[in-house]
């Protein structure tokens, strides 16, 4: 009895990618309903978040290997062994890699190739890649600052700023410039109103509802959070929580997750307290609140440097009842945190502290269909 | 309500698709649901009876029974059990499973397997 091909889109959605890719084998109705863009969208909408990492501290060292690993049983699990090892090689994309973002499964990597800057688009799971248009040789350099998915135009758009010599006053403008995938140029769009905060307090990416969103420095002594419309690509200042004293920050971090903004501040002045906000309705200033108080001597006393704090399950964290747990990401170290503050540290058996980790949903997401004109295998 | 189409069922006489036996494991489904809808423990339980006691044709059946009746829920449970079975399985067995055969061209198939050959790694055995 032959199934009723939605029942088997149904199906096929709730399995991961790695699964997915050996179904293809199964028959030609399975290859064609898997290859299909719209079901990578369906599917990429159902995955839950995994974990991307590799075996090594950084990405630019030979003989890298990708592990994907699939974040289930949480409550159960005290430890994961890694669970599908990627092939994927990503070293000849050029030297000095360095990871800048992630959108719907594809990564946004700057790499130098040749002693040229390049940035590459790549998903490692259907080992596709795509390098970016070179910026314009004006001798100014560039910082890979997003990469985002515009919903109107079903289109992929990296963001960048321009930026000065090294020793540039803080306060000077900067110029951002655009690159929609798959078309030639970068498209200035003008200045940056605002300045961004240290490099140390970036986020990986920040894409909500339409928007990017940044963390910048005090600008009238309110506004520390800017917002860039992906779609009309104008920056505003977008509220943010009631923090104590922004001029004295010792770390910040801005990032999402299950739907929902969150922001993790330590000041100089709380000695051995994170505290984390969460936006409970998007754009309400009043919405923000401290859900959670991070009471850890290692952690405020950490190298914040090495990566923001991510938080991987807000959205399910908040459905579940008692006893359920919040699992955070930091410094390449997985931790769940009960709602006494209370830590229990989850071990990934092949991860070492400081081997590069990025949370991750991987996908089918195809670049040929993402991009309209060249792409390269 | 539900169950506007099961009367339509029961006065289709040519109905195939679903046999009695079928029905009465679907239609009681949702008061069970409504009992253990916030237990994900319990559903799992369900889930792991359910797998031991129906065979893959069964299961296949009681899909087709859940969509034919139009009911969301039932079709969701099956089909996040089925995905679950089948998620660390063979090609081979996914084949067995839903009676399907392979359509490729000979050379078609190992070209195809050895693409992905990296993520042939760790399946269960049949």
């Amino acid at each position: 009895m032959p199934m009723p091909e939605l029942v088997l889109i149904n199906i096929l959605s709730r399995l991961p990618t790695t699964t997915l890719l050996q179904f293809k084998c199964v028959c030609k109705t399975w290859f064609n309903i898997i290859s299909d863009p719209y079901f990578a969208k369906l599917h990429l909408a159902r995955s839950p978040v995994s974990l991307l990492f590799s075996n090594k501290t950084n990405l630019s060292v030979l003989d890298q290997r990708f592990y994907v690993l699939a974040l289930d049983g949480w409550q159960t699990h005290d430890s994961f062994a890694p669970l599908k090892q990627l092939p994927r090689e990503i070293n000849h994309l050029g030297e000095v890699l360095q990871f800048e973002s992630s959108c719907n499964g594809l990564l946004c990597i700057s790499a130098v190739c040749r002693r040229k800057p390049v940035t590459y688009v790549c998903n490692v799971i259907t080992g596709e890649y795509i390098a970016l248009p070179e910026p314009e040789n004006d001798g100014f350099k560039r910082r890979i600052k997003g990469f985002c998915f515009s919903q109107t135009t079903e289109r992929y758009k990296v963001i960048q700023e321009v930026v000065g010599d090294v020793d540039t006053q803080e306060h000077e403008i900067h110029q951002m410039e655009v690159c929609t995938l798959g078309s030639k140029r970068w498209r200035n769009i003008g200045d940056f109103p605002y300045s961004f905060s240290k490099v140390e307090f970036d986020g990986f990416n920040c894409s909500l509802n339409g928007a990017l969103h940044w963390l910048v420095q005090p600008h009238n002594k309110t506004t520390f959070i800017c917002q860039f419309d992906i779609e009309n690509e104008q920056f505003k200042s977008f509220p943010g929580p009631p923090v104590k004293n922004l001029l004295k920050v010792n770390h910040m971090h801005l990032g999402f997750s299950g739907g929902f903004l969150y922001l993790c501040e330590k000041l100089f002045t709380s000695y051995y307290y994170v505290d984390i906000w969460v936006m409970k309705d998007y754009g309400v200033e009043q919405s923000w609140t401290k859900e959670f108080v991070i009471i850890d001597v290692e952690w405020t006393n950490s190298m914040w440097h090495r990566g923001p704090v991510q938080i991987l399950n807000l959205g399910l964290y908040k459905k579940m009842e008692a006893n359920a747990e919040l699992y955070i990401l930091h410094n390449s170290e997985l931790s769940a945190y009960n709602a006494e503050g209370q830590e229990r540290k989850i071990l990934v058996r092949g991860i070492d502290p400081f081997h590069f980790v990025i949370p991750y949903v991987p996908s089918l997401v195809s670049l040929k269909e993402a991009v309209v004109g060249e792409s390269s295998q | 309500m539900k169950f506007c189409t099961v009367k339509q069922y029961f006065d289709d006489e040519n109905n195939n698709n679903v046999t009695n036996g079928i029905a009465t494991t679907v239609i009681p489904l949702p008061n069970k649901h409504l009992k253990i809808k916030a237990n994900n423990k319990e559903m799992e339980q369900y889930e792991q009876e359910l797998l031991r006691n129906v065979m893959p044709q069964e299961l296949t059946k009681l899909i087709l029974a859940a969509n034919y009746l139009n009911f969301k829920e039932a079709l969701d449970f099956f089909c996040r059990t089925v995905a679950n079975a089948i998620q660390n399985k063979s090609v081979d067995y996914v084949r067995k499973f839903f009676g399907l055969e392979s359509d490729f061209e000979p050379g078609e198939e190992e070209k195809l397997c050895k693409e992905f050959a990296w993520s042939f790694e760790g399946v269960d055995e049949d």
